[in-house]
């Protein structure tokens, strides 16, 4: 193929030539390069969306939470609930990161979220006496699974294995701070964790080493 | 059980990693093309074989307090059929986590790599050992000169910071005053709404060309350069009287301080022409020969290198928790300001293997493009063919165009091909 316009020979399927978009006729059956497939970025209209989503429901929400059930500020958990919504979506679906750092998100959250219902409710001490507890177990179980199941890649999750283990003090500390009338969940959970984390320094301590001069080389 | 091995970040690699948003990485990608249909099993072993000797690329990116850096990757890379759009960024879940992409479309390989590993250069030594193997793999024979191959074991020159290695005390100010530039002109074109960059490849003899580049008294990199820049000014002679013609030209600086590493290596030159100059294409190739000549004196790279590696001289820099510094490089980044640059032009000159039983059709040089730099041109010379890619976020191809006829004009038969990017958008 040639470009009488352009004085050049045409490489690939083409109906046009590529610098003047004048119609050539093809003699070739494969295009020179896949044809492209253009997307708009779906990050890009997610926040807007999001934000309307939330001024939608949020507005009736506090509108009825002003009517209804005024010494209980309700509108506050569906505000929280709204967002663990879109850090599901965004940081846990929708993210490139690794199982770990999901984990380490999730737990956070909802660890918030735990606080935010129990104490914008005023009632349902459950959560912290037995829901709070048992978040901190799956989490642990989750990594620690993970970890027997991948064993060739342990060594990356062990800055995961001390951020959630000091975080699994939570329902310990919660439990005695808050003078929770259940307090044995709140053990298992911690207890599970130091264990955890005992076992991992003493199983990955050369492993250990080396992650805290990587994390702190200048 | 055993710690994974891990890589300190150059210097210069440093601020890749700062600023990648969801929209933009710097990728840029390095291809082959064969005489045969790429077999997609055969070039995951190939690359995986490949990773054995290249264990500074089998990494992912990892913060630490101070600073970035890379870490072993325990899982195989993906290897698939490349989906159309060019320099696509990095899902990097998909990619597990690695800071390279190896795809294939028909008789084509395309490697596309993240800056914060490495340069051209070390790209492109990287794909031709994987290439290597690939064929290996298939147990067709294929010369090993000037391969990095298994028989010779990693060095430990391939990780260094050479910055670092030819850094020199410097007066801060003189490095800014030859780091810093003014504005510059930009090609004022609609572009692309969408993500996917147009590719224009134009391909011409070497030996021709070098014929003509000889006949101008300069090198390919000058004249390649200069008719980019020339059919820019003569387009927008009548609307530009105030902007430069600005060119960025990476030097590739092991060709002047020795060095063995496979991370970034690479300065940028800045040759500026003034609209108000003759437009002609022979003065255009004079001022640009002249100013790339001096910008590639060793006293002035010198400067530049050591100013580069001041983020690791300055202790303020040093002890700075990462993700501050990467909020001032956004910010920094972020600011309005006008254009630097007209154009990338960077040449990774000659591929160096032995193509025996013509196995390899030609290698090519992808550049990126971002808002501020629309339209940018890569190049690679391989048996006996140049290839030099535009790559471009602009809907239009008229400096393409002008480009080609110009060269065609001077007696050259160019062979274009196109992705045909701008049919997805509104013409």
């Amino acid at each position: 193929m040639y470009c009488k316009e352009c004085k050049v020979k045409i490489e690939g399927k083409a109906t046009v030539c590529p610098l003047c978009h004048k119609p050539v006729k093809s003699s070739e059956d494969t295009p020179a390069f896949p044809a492209p497939t253009p997307r708009q970025m779906v990050v890009s209209r997610y926040y807007p969306i999001f934000f309307a989503v939330m001024v939608v429901l949020m507005i009736p929400a506090i509108v009825l939470n002003t009517l209804y059930y005024k010494q209980y500020p309700w509108s506050l958990i569906v505000f929280f609930l709204l967002l663990y919504v879109s850090f599901f979506i965004r940081h846990t679906v929708m993210t490139q990161a690794h199982f770990r750092e999901r984990l380490i998100g999730q737990t956070i959250f909802l660890t918030i979220i735990a606080f935010v219902v129990r104490y914008t409710s005023g009632r349902f001490e459950w959560i912290l006496s037995i829901a709070l507890p048992a978040l901190y177990i799956v989490s642990d179980m989750l990594l620690s699974f993970r970890m027997v199941q991948y064993q060739k890649y342990a060594a990356k999750n062990i800055m995961s294995v001390y951020v959630l283990g000091t975080l699994g003090l939570i329902p310990i500390i919660t439990a005695f701070a808050c003078g929770l009338s259940l307090k044995i969940p709140a053990m298992v959970a911690s207890g599970m964790w130091i264990i955890t984390i005992i076992t991992v320094t003493i199983v990955f301590r050369r492993a250990i080493i080396s992650e805290i001069k990587k994390f702190f080389h200048i | 059980m055993e710690k994974t091995k891990w890589y300190r970040m150059d210097n210069s690699a440093m601020i890749y990693p700062m600023v990648i948003t969801q929209k933009t990485q710097s990728i840029f990608r390095i291809g082959v093309a064969l005489n045969e249909l790429v077999d997609g099993n055969f070039l995951r072993i190939g690359l995986n074989t490949a990773l054995e000797r290249y264990p500074f690329y089998k990494v992912e990116l990892k913060h630490g307090l101070f600073r970035h850096f890379l870490d072993e990757n325990l899982h195989y890379p993906v290897v698939e059929k490349n989906e159309g759009n060019l320099l696509e960024i990095f899902n990097f879940r998909h990619n597990r986590h690695y800071l390279f992409r190896l795809t294939y479309f028909e008789n084509k390989v395309f490697l596309d790599l993240f800056h914060g590993l490495c340069d051209g250069a070390g790209g492109l030594e990287f794909l031709k050992t994987v290439i290597y193997y690939y064929f290996k793999s298939q147990n067709k024979t294929m010369p090993s000169d000037n391969i990095l191959t298994l028989s010779n074991p990693p060095k430990d020159g391939e990780t260094e910071d050479a910055f670092l290695k030819y850094y020199t005390k410097l007066k801060i100010r003189e490095g800014i005053q030859k780091m810093a530039g003014g504005s510059a002109f930009r090609i004022p074109s609609k572009q692309f709404n969408w993500e996917g960059l147009g590719l224009i490849q134009l391909t011409v003899s070497t030996s021709e060309l070098l014929k003509l580049c000889r006949e101008h008294g300069c090198t390919m990199t000058v004249f390649v350069s200069a008719l980019a820049l020339y059919v820019i000014a003569k387009r927008f002679k009548e609307t530009n009287k105030k902007d430069d013609y600005v060119a960025f030209i990476p030097i590739n600086l092991r060709k002047i301080f020795p060095s063995n590493t496979l991370g970034n290596f690479t300065l940028f030159a800045k040759c500026r022409v003034s609209p108000k100059e003759e437009l002609s294409l022979g003065n255009f190739i004079k001022i640009i020969k002249e100013d790339l000549g001096k910008q590639t004196q060793k006293e002035d790279l010198i400067t530049k290198i050591s100013f580069t590696s001041l983020m690791d001289k300055f202790y303020l820099m040093r002890f700075m928790p990462v993700f501050i510094k990467a909020f001032l490089s956004r910010v920094g980044r972020s600011l309005p300001g006008k254009s630097k640059l007209t154009m990338i032009i960077s040449n990774l000159g000659k591929v160096d293997i032995d193509n025996e039983g013509g196995k390899i059709d030609r290698f090519f040089f992808n550049q990126n493009c971002s808002k501020n730099a629309p339209l940018n041109v890569g190049m690679v010379s391989y048996n006996d063919k140049t290839v030099i890619s535009f790559s471009r976020k602009l809907i239009e191809t008229v400096t393409e165009r002008d480009f080609a006829t110009s060269l065609a004009d001077m007696g050259l038969e160019v062979a274009v091909s196109s992705n045909f990017r701008e049919e997805c958008d509104v013409l």
